[in-house]
This record gives C-alpha cells, sequence and structure tokens, in this order.
C-alpha cells in the first residue's frame, strides 16, 4: 500500500508486514508497472485503506487459484493446496461473488478438468468450495445460452464494438453474467442495478439488458425489439 | 577513463564494463503478475483472467501519474504507452522492492528494442528540473544519459566510475550495477510487449502467504514448457499477503 504525505514524502507497506519503507516517486510507477488493476482508494485512514486492498488481494489470488484448480494440466500438488487455501478465502462472501461472476460470464474452456477439481475438492474441509464447483458444472448449459444471447447483441446499439467491450467489463465486473446464468428465467429482476452509477454510464443500459434477458425468460422479445438489437445475420430471420 | 587511470583503477573499470555488457534486462513482479505472464498461452488464463478490471485506468491527474507522464513525454514522445521498464543486472536479481520475481529477459529478445538509462527516468527528469516546474523548465533530456543496447557497458562505466577502485573484484560489480539498498540502477527501457517466451530465467526470494506454493508451482511448471529456469532463494518473512 502506498501513502503520500506532504512532509515525509511517499512510503509504502508490503500486505502481510506492518512497516513502512520511504520510496521517491519515481518508484511508484515501478511499484505499479504493468499492474492491470491498480486503483484509486478513497478512505478515511490508512487502515481502512490496508483493509480494502487485503481484500482486493484476496480477490486476485482466489482467481489464480481456482484457475490453478480448474486447469487440467496443473500439478496435484498445487491444486490441493489452491483448494485448501480457496476454502479458507471463501469465508468471505466478496470472494464467491468475485469468482462466481468471473466464472459464469463464459463456459469453461477445454483445458479445463472441473470433474477433477470436484475430487480435490471432495473432503469435509472444502465444502464451501465444492459446493460452488458443483453449481458452476451444473450451470454450464445455461452459462452458454447467457453467452450466446450476449454475443447476438448488435453492436450498434452501444456506439460501436469498442464500447460493447466495455460494457461486457462492466456487466461481468457487476455480476449481470452470473445473475442470469444463475438465477435465470425467474430469479433475474433488472430492478436490481437500477441505482448502479457504473450501469447508467450507458445510456442504454435498461435497453440492452431487458434485450438481453427477455429471450432467456419464458417469453419471447416483442419483434420490435429484435429486430433493434439482434444481428439477423447471425441469428436468423426472426 | 581519465579519472580512473589517475585512480590506478583502468583495468578495473575496463572490466566493469566488459561485464556490463554481458549482462540481462531484469524486471521485478509479484508472483499473481509473473503467473499471468507465463500463462500468457493458457486458454483458462485467456478467457477468465484477461478481464480483470480491463477497463480500469488511473486517473491521469494524481501527482504520481503526471510525473510519470511528464518523464515519459520528454523520453518517448508519442510512444510511452509501449514501453516496459527494467533494470540491468548482473546477478539475475532485479530490484526486488518493486516485486519478488525477477524476471530475467533474453538478450536476444530485446537486444533490438532496448536502451539503457542513466537512472529511474523520474528521478531523473525531476532532479534535473526536465519538463516540471514553468514553461522554461528545459525540454530535452541532455546527450549522454542513454545508450543503445550494446553500448550499455559504456553508460555504466561512465555513471559508476567513481564507485571503482583498484581494490574492486568481479564479485563486487554486481551490487555496484544494481544497488537495491539506495534503489540505484540503470533503467532499461524496452519497446513492446514481453511474452513468455521473452523470458530467460525468473528467481523468486522470499515466501508469504501459503498459498504462495501453489502459484510458484504453477509459475515453475508454466515456465518449464517455454525452457524457462525458475529459481528460489531465501525463505518465509511473513504469513500475510506479499506483493
Amino acid at each position: 500500500m502506498l501513502e503520500a504525505d506532504c512532509l515525509r514524502g511517499y512510503s509504502y507497506r508490503r500486505f502481510g508486514e506492518t512497516s513502512y519503507y520511504p520510496c521517491l516517486a519515481g518508484d511508484v510507477a515501478n511499484l505499479l508497472s504493468d499492474a492491470p488493476d491498480a486503483i484509486i482508494v478513497r478512505s478515511k485512514s490508512a487502515e481502512q485503506s490496508y483493509q480494502i486492498l487485503t481484500g482486493e488481494w484476496t480477490n486476485d489470488r482466489s482467481l489464480h487459484l481456482i484457475l490453478i484448480l480448474l486447469d487440467r494440466n496443473s500439478q496435484l500438488r498445487a491444486k490441493k493446496i489452491a483448494a485448501k487455501c480457496l476454502e479458507e478465502f471463501f469465508s468471505r462472501e466478496a470472494v464467491t461473488d468475485y469468482l462466481a461472476y468471473r466464472l459464469y460470464s463464459r463456459t469453461l474452456p477445454d483445458v479445463t478438468d472441473i470433474i477433477e477439481a470436484l475430487r480435490v475438492s471432495a473432503t469435509d474441509a472444502c465444502r464451501a468450495l465444492f459446493g460452488f464447483l458443483a453449481e458452476l458444472h451444473k450451470c454450464q448449459a445455461q452459462i452458454a445460452k447467457v453467452r450466446e444471447q450476449w454475443e447476438s447483441l448488435n453492436p450498434d446499439v452501444f456506439a460501436g464494438a469498442d464500447e460493447k467491450r466495455r460494457f461486457e467489463h462492466l456487466v461481468i465486473d457487476e455480476g449481470v453474467f452470473y445473475y442470469l446464468s444463475k438465477r435465470g428465467h425467474r430469479g433475474f429482476n433488472i430492478d436490481r442495478w437500477r441505482d448502479n452509477p457504473r450501469l447508467k454510464q450507458f445510456d442504454q443500459w435498461e435497453v440492452v439488458l431487458t434485450a438481453w434477458s427477455r429471450p432467456l425468460l419464458a417469453k419471447g422479445p416483442g419483434r420490435e425489439t429484435q429486430g433493434l438489437l439482434f444481428d439477423t445475420k447471425e441469428t436468423g430471420t426472426i | 577513463m581519465d579519472k580512473a587511470e589517475s585512480r590506478g583503477c583502468l583495468k578495473e573499470l575496463e572490466r566493469f564494463r566488459a561485464a556490463v555488457d554481458r549482462s540481462r534486462a531484469v524486471l521485478c513482479r509479484s508472483l499473481g503478475q509473473v503467473l499471468s505472464l507465463v500463462s500468457s498461452d493458457n486458454e483458462l488464463y485467456a478467457t477468465f483472467y484477461g478481464m480483470v478490471r480491463a477497463e480500469a485506468r488511473l486517473p491521469e491527474d494524481t501527482i504520481i501519474e503526471r510525473e510519470r507522464l511528464l518523464a515519459d513525454d520528454l523520453l518517448f514522445p508519442h510512444y510511452k504507452d509501449a514501453i516496459r521498464f527494467a533494470a540491468l543486472s548482473l546477478d539475475g536479481k532485479g530490484v526486488t522492492q518493486y516485486g519478488r520475481c525477477s524476471v530475467v529477459l533474453a538478450d536476444a529478445s530485446v537486444r533490438r528494442r532496448a536502451t539503457a538509462f542513466e537512472k529511474n527516468s523520474v528521478d531523473f527528469c525531476r532532479e534535473r528540473g526536465l519538463g516540471f516546474g514553468n514553461s522554461s523548465s528545459p525540454r530535452h533530456v541532455p546527450a549522454g544519459y542513454r545508450a543503445t543496447w550494446d553500448e550499455k557497458g559504456k553508460l555504466a562505466a561512465s555513471k559508476l566510475e567513481g564507485a571503482i577502485t583498484p581494490a574492486t573484484a568481479e564479485r563486487d560489480f554486481p551490487e555496484i550495477l544494481l544497488d537495491n539498498d539506495l534503489r540505484d540502477f540503470v533503467e532499461v527501457h524496452i519497446y513492446g510487449p514481453l511474452h513468455r517466451r521473452a523470458i530467460a530465467s525468473i528467481n523468486i526470494s522470499g515466501g508469504g502467504h501459503p498459498s504462495d506454493e501453489a502459484l510458484m508451482l504453477e509459475i515453475e511448471r508454466r515456465a518449464e514448457e517455454v525452457g524457462v529456469v525458475v529459481g528460489k532463494s531465501g525463505g518465509a518473512k511473513s504469513h500475510g499477503p506479499q506483493a
């Protein structure tokens, strides 16, 4: 964690340590070099910032660990360590949400061996992890449907493919893929995101969410909405 | 050279220059960052890790970003986003304060796209007032502080001549070139992205959280796929998460 003080200059503290080390402005860029996930935290105290960053570290580490556990080619020893640590991290609700929001955004690729991951976590010591993986395994067909529906949304509605990609990252981060895949049919409610300031940055967010989710529910969308939002070349004649 | 000759250490300085000519570019990163780098061909990583805060950007109006931008604009006009930073090293250890995995880059992968620079470029610009302060601040980096990859030994010898004495032995060279206590080093600027095939070796120091071992095993496995050797040094220091 970095701290800037107008009298003492910059200092940094590593997670797990209590001491601060002085550093120069030039070091800061190197400390954060190539980090894809640098964030600015606004908090009341250094300790509160530290807690927030510890949570962020735990999320990131958990993602690494679950990918190790799911990878068909990872060593068994690495998978066992990963499973044990993940179970510990799963006591934080934020961790399960963080992982679920990402892992429910696409179907698992061929390099995955979820059966092996379930086997490794099938112990009394890894109950939460086992439940999470079993549910993820069960939802693969629905995840595929949600993804397919997303891909068929016409990029023009987002003002281009780049904006669609930006919106995609956002809806993954906010759990929309997860809620559509997991809760699907009956549990999905657009009102959940009505006050979300990040989604509201996009003028068309509600139109998009409605058009995306409606075909996944029991009743299909109206012809007008489909014509506006879906690329008919990909989806065929409606 | 004249100074070194008058101090009776010209031979030692020549040996130092020749050693630095064989030095490598080393960058230091956290375990997680190195795992991502060596996983760049892995489908699971590409699918689920590539999306981590992909839309996040640090606002450019922070003091840190402003200073970085000023230095970058002077040194890399119009191509700053394509530059990766590393340090010259003779023993495979980088500036470990920046991350405890030292990633040694293969000479062949950087030689045509890297230059060596006197020191940390932000500190360099700030110390000389380059681009900082008012509009009359100098806008050009003076000559003599940046060298092509093949001339990095000359640059380092010119910078560190004062640290060489008649008593300096070969074993002292690594610490003279990269002083981790003072964080003084010769900065390397590499143009373009880094792929796992650009790595020659990885040195991991210390260890903290129990989950580190899983990441280290994976780094070893994935590095082995492309013939990269992973070395470990030091023991566990603490039990909390570490960068």
